[in-house]
């Protein structure tokens, strides 16, 4: 997807989101044709549960209706807004569920096959483009790094959770965390230029 | 646990958080009360803003290089519903 092309998708959003603060049902048919999958699949990869993953997506949809009036363009892209929702509802829905003490993702299942293919795996629904950029970034971190993006984003794990769990000061893990997320920020930013003058996100 | 989330929410009330909390707002990463905090910081904090919004390309990044995976049928029928129910 080019710079273009996301222009227009995030204008696409914004008209839909217009007409949903109208009460237009058809509009929320649209964009759930365009988000459903990318919400669902964030919920399930977070989960790893398709009947909660299906309640969080059915809850982000549903708080997207409520509260379009709130959302503003300016302030960021549709995209972000329900992705962040996604990913809140979905991490909060995992600690409950932590806390009630059944199955947990833990580090362990890094080594399943399904997650661990999380940062590998082709995926429909995105674009090549976008997915060509994510792999090379993702793939780009090293090892160490890579494990605490995971830990932290789709496990849902504190900083010192993460440092127990590893057994490493809390202080190395926010030091690992920081080195990946600003690598990964020069990527997501302006890839293009990133590919260009960075060698290790080059193909 | 509890004099570092104090101190925490008393130097915000004058300074800027530091990078690494604005990773973790991020990242839905810090105690709700922070996370809170932080995002009112982020209203009058134009500098912190523009940080935020660098990270949330990165956030938004790694929510996509989740495997996509086709949600099941009915489910803007079933969100539809709840509409009706819960106007």
């Amino acid at each position: 997807m080019d710079k273009e092309q996301k222009a227009e998708a995030r204008e696409r959003d914004r008209l839909l989101v217009e007409r949903i603060t109208k009460g237009d049902e058809s509009a929320l048919d649209e964009l759930m044709a365009h988000w459903s999958r990318p919400v669902y699949s964030l919920a399930l990869r977070i989960l790893g549960n398709p009947s909660q993953a299906e309640e969080v997506t059915q809850d982000v949809f549903f708080k997207a209706w409520k509260s379009a009036a709130v959302f503003e363009d300016k302030r960021g892209a549709f995209s972000s807004w329900i992705l962040t929702m996604t990913h809140h509802a979905a991490i909060d829905s995992m600690r409950r569920s932590r806390t009630r003490g059944s199955a947990v993702t833990t580090l362990l299942d890094t080594q399943n096959p399904v997650v661990a293919s999380s940062f590998a795996a082709p995926r429909n629904g995105i674009s090549t483009w976008q997915k060509m950029k994510l792999d090379q970034a993702l793939a780009s971190l090293p090892q160490k790094q890579k494990e605490v993006v995971e830990m932290a984003y789709f496990d849902g794990y504190t900083r010192e959770e993460m440092a127990k769990i590893l057994k490493e000061p809390v202080g190395t893990v926010k030091t690992r965390l920081r080195d990946a997320i600003l690598k990964l920020s020069n990527v997501f930013k302006d890839p293009e230029a990133a590919l260009q003058s960075n060698k290790e996100f080059r193909t | 646990m509890l004099k570092t989330l104090f101190h925490k929410l008393l130097s915000w009330s004058h300074t800027c958080p530091c990078q690494e909390d604005l990773f973790d707002f991020v990242l839905d990463g810090l105690p709700s009360k922070l996370q809170g905090r932080v995002r009112k910081h982020l209203a009058e904090c134009e500098s912190c803003r523009d940080q935020v919004k660098d990270f949330a390309w990165v956030s938004e990044g790694i929510a996509l290089s989740a495997d996509q995976v086709e949600p099941p049928h009915g489910l803007c029928d079933k969100v539809k519903k709840r509409i009706r129910q819960e106007p």
